[in-house]
């Protein structure tokens, strides 16, 4: 093939050419995936165990430029974020308007947010959540019908038909 | 006389097409369904699966037939978006993690393919319908029982609770809709999703920029006689296995837009009607296994899924069961891919017939002789 | 040394591959608590099932119509003979070969349209067939919902409308075969006679037919279509027998599926059998134009043995079910390396 006299006159170049394809693909995922990273963010305003801080009753929380959440006291509210840095808007019952800025760890997907602390300026505000839960449960591979018979076990399913033919 | 011919020749060239016109302009009334129903269901699915058909056009240039072959990108596309969700990547930029992980792969998976049906010339389509179930015996052994055995997973939550496996339904939460609702137009009652519409019309300026190109063009060489195109330098092979790895990798990205759509992944079976569907659209939207245009691509997408939302109902409505409607959907499904080939080799054998013909200057009474056995 | 080298290329890597694998497995079985003879027994009882699928290969194959994936057209022709049987209430020798008889002149009448088809479209014949037989067991689908069966142990219990998906044939010819001179050794091992003096038969009828006047000729037109022509064979002629045989022998074969397997299956589940009986073929040795009757016996024997070899082994061993995924990936692996394969008479 007329390519191998081609591939020697051009080798280094396109090595260069190849390591830097490879480059901007690594970059692009790491920066995809740091903008993109979810967090789930509890919003929570309950009294310190100690009375070192103490939760505002009637709250507006907003995130970002979301709609804002209200909080009594002992509240929980759960909020689906993307990307590390955010501004939380508190806003009191008696109309009081105050800004703040929180900062994400990049790894954690859990996260609780205590308001009060972050009011009072106690840091930090934000911890990992320790979640107890088991994974949900149900949902099992079940019968292996399911993935090899052409429509073996079938059900007109919503969108796409099933009864693929798998041999 | 000629005139009639004509008519005929129309008439067989554009059959399918007029099946499905006419098919689906019955169903519509008996299947009550309102025509701002059937409107908006054919945005949603002309944004949830153009990409998908457009990913066929290329093998088709280069003369290897349907690429059955685009469910290994489409499965890489899966594996990427398990990956997404595994490290919560969310919104679009969760879809373009998934599509950045799922390019490798699929390129992979493409090479594989094309290397394949090269040493499958001439049956370059039921190969890569087989390949498809080879690979995914693979990507059930990857996905079923690697992950999260070998494979780190780190959300428990899509695992089965044996511990390793990924779940047979995966929520796709986190992207869902992500590039639908990027730009979403509400216009007279309609929702269109324009995100979605501005990739794919990417893609078909990128389809009409490649074509111009010289690798364009020598694949079009290829497409239309292999031979001649050795003769005249053009890498065959090569040329054919680059037409297949881009395939595959549009595939990948075509499945990750219609998965975000859906919302949910069905982890073991999404990929298996994906290339059913696409094959099917691009047939009944005019195109062959020799010559397939994006207005193929978009009168198919159009005409089949109107006929997939209508025709459950029409039967439900007629027969009295939703079960004929679905069964009516897959036989119409399946029997325009059969028509649609057989119409296309009996039509390519009746131009070889020809052709010889025209060539010995063969009188009308030799004729029956002649067109008796046939090649093999 | 070159007789063996020249022995290995010919009867292949992947036979040889599949070979020594289920040897091993039988090897290892004994070690994870797999009992031998109940497996032996399994694996002669899938093999009589399936052997006639794979038989029905080989007429089209050697006509040069390619490997029969539409094979689902004949099968459906003997669904409709089996149901009809099983409508009738005819039990036992009756119950059978009512069940192939009535089956035979559907089979006839669907092979010879399928098979025109096929002549039609020279050279795709494959991908083709597979599209009618899918499109076919569809529109079978929706027929078994409204054709007007009426067995009280065939219908929907609750609307009263409509076949069932699995009709039991307990009472009617269920394992006819099968226990016809039966020979049973202890608690596991039975040998199916029946069925498979029956298979054997039908074996030596099809190895008679291919040393007839029309055998031969059939097997000219797809090894060698111009000498056949020549010979003033007609290939279009040739290609249609080839295409009715092989379907009615799916149709008779399905029915001895249901004696041994009990039951009779509807709907989607024809959509499977093409390709297991493909795959069968292919790994006895058979390539895309060429088969015989070694490839037959060896092939669907290999194939079912590891069917039912491969789940009751490795799942003992690695305490888990992977054996769907070995099952897919090998036969699947399987038509794949045959359909690479250069063969001399190229489309």
């Amino acid at each position: 093939m007329s390519d191998a006299v081609v591939k020697g006159k051009r080798s280094p170049r396109r090595l260069l050419v190849r390591l830097g394809l490879v480059a901007v693909y690594i970059f692009a995922v790491g920066l995809v995936f740091v903008l993109g990273k979810g967090h789930t963010l509890i919003v929570d305003n309950k009294d310190a165990a100690d009375a070192s801080y103490k939760a505002d009753d009637g709250i507006t929380v907003s995130i970002d430029r979301a709609e804002g959440l209200e909080l009594y006291k002992g509240d929980r509210v759960l909020a689906k974020l993307k990307g590390q840095e955010h501004s939380v808007t508190v806003e009191k019952i008696d109309g009081e308007k105050k800004q703040y800025r929180i900062k994400l760890p990049l790894t954690e997907d859990l996260l609780i947010l205590s308001v009060p602390k972050l009011m009072a300026g106690i840091e930090p505000a934000v911890e990992v959540f320790v979640n107890v839960q088991e994974a949900p449960k149900g949902d099992e591979v079940g019968n292996s019908n399911a993935f090899t018979s052409p429509g073996g076990d079938t059900g007109p399913a919503g969108e796409a038909p099933t009864q693929p033919p798998s041999p | 006389m000629s005139e009639n011919k004509s008519i005929g020749r129309f008439f067989t060239e554009n059959a399918v097409v007029i099946v499905f016109v006419l098919v689906t302009v019955a169903a519509i009334p008996s299947s009550g369904l309102s025509i701002q129903y059937i409107v908006q269901e054919m945005i949603t699915r002309l944004g949830r699966n153009t990409f998908l058909v457009l990913a066929l056009l290329l093998p088709i240039y280069a003369g290897m037939g349907l690429n059955f072959g685009m469910t290994l990108g489409a499965m890489s596309g899966q594996v990427g978006l398990i990956l997404a969700i595994n490290w919560n990547v969310a919104g679009v930029e969760g879809l373009v993690f998934a599509a950045l992980v799922g390019t490798p792969i699929s390129v992979l998976m493409g090479y594989v393919t094309g290397f394949v049906l090269n040493k499958a010339k001439g049956r370059e389509m039921v190969t890569g319908y087989m390949l498809a179930f080879f690979i995914n015996g693979i990507y059930q052994l990857v996905v079923l029982y690697m992950m999260g055995f070998i494979f780190p997973i780190r959300s428990p939550a899509i695992l089965l609770s044996r511990g390793y496996g990924i779940r047979n339904t995966l929520n796709l939460e986190g992207v869902r809709q992500s590039l639908d609702d990027a730009l979403m137009l509400k216009a007279g009652g309609f929702a269109i999703p324009i995100a979605t519409f501005l990739v794919i019309i990417a893609l078909c300026l990128f389809v009409i920029w490649f074509k111009k190109t010289k690798l364009g063009q020598d694949m079009r060489a290829v497409g239309h006689d292999m031979t001649v195109a050795d003769a005249a330098g053009v890498p065959v092979d090569r040329t054919r296995i680059i037409a297949i790895i881009i395939s595959t990798v549009l595939a990948c990205y075509g499945q990750i837009i219609f998965l975000q759509n859906m919302g949910n992944m069905a982890t073991y079976n999404a990929h298996d009607q994906t290339s059913f569907f696409a094959v099917a659209a691009i047939l009944v939207g005019g195109a062959s296994v020799k010559k397939a245009t994006i207005p193929n691509v978009f009168i198919g997408v159009i005409l089949l899924h109107v006929l997939f939302v209508v025709t459950p109902r029409a039967g439900q409505n007629l027969f009295g069961s939703a079960m004929i409607g679905e069964y009516f959907r897959q036989f119409i499904g399946y029997g325009v891919i059969a028509l649609s080939l057989v119409l296309y080799a009996w039509r390519s054998r009746q131009d070889a017939i020809r052709a010889r013909e025209g060539l010995r200057g063969v009188t009308a009474a030799a004729k029956p002789a002649l067109s008796e056995g046939g090649a093999k | 040394m070159n007789k063996i080298k020249q022995y290995v290329t010919d009867f292949g890597w992947p036979r040889i591959i599949i070979f020594i694998f289920l040897v091993l497995l039988f090897v290892a079985a004994p070690f994870v608590k797999v009992r031998i003879d109940a497996s032996i027994s399994d694996v002669l009882n899938r093999f009589g099932q399936n052997a006639l699928f794979v038989l029905a290969m080989v007429p089209m194959i050697q006509a040069g119509c390619g490997l029969n994936f539409g094979l689902s057209v004949g099968i459906i022709a003997g669904l409709i003979g089996s149901t009809l049987s099983v409508q009738f209430g005819l039990t036992e020798a009756f119950g059978f070969f009512g069940a192939v008889v009535l089956s035979i002149p559907f089979a006839v009448v669907f092979g010879w349209f399928y098979g025109k088809l096929l002549n039609k479209v020279k050279g795709e014949e494959m991908t083709i067939a597979m599209y009618v037989g899918f499109a076919g067991v569809m529109f079978m689908c929706i027929m078994w919902l409204i054709l007007p069966y009426n067995g009280p142990t065939m219908i929907w219990g609750y609307a009263g409308k409509g076949l069932r998906t699995t009709i039991t044939i307990e009472g009617f010819y269920r394992h006819f075969l099968n226990d016809f001179l039966a020979i049973r050794i202890g608690n596991s091992f039975v040998f199916p006679t029946g069925m498979l003096l029956f298979v054997g038969f039908a074996a030596f009828l099809m190895w008679l037919f291919m040393r007839t006047k029309t055998g031969t000729a059939l097997t000219a037109v797809g090894s060698n279509p111009d000498y056949a022509r020549a010979s003033g064979v007609s290939a279009d002629r040739m290609r249609t027998i080839s295409v009715v045989l092989s379907t009615v022998l799916g149709a008779i074969g399905i029915v001895v599926y249901q004696q041994s397997y009990g039951f009779i299956q509807l709907y989607t589940a024809p959509l499977d059998m093409p390709f297991t009986a493909v795959a069968a073929i292919l790994i006895g040795g058979a390539s895309v134009n060429k088969a015989s009757m070694v490839n037959v016996l060896v092939g669907a024997f290999l194939f079912q043995g590891l069917l039912t070899m491969t789940p009751s082994v490795i799942n003992s061993t690695l305490q888990t079910d992977i054996s769907e995924v070995v099952r897919i990936i090998v036969s699947n692996g399987i038509i794949i390396y045959a359909l690479t394969r250069k063969t001399k008479v190229t489309k």
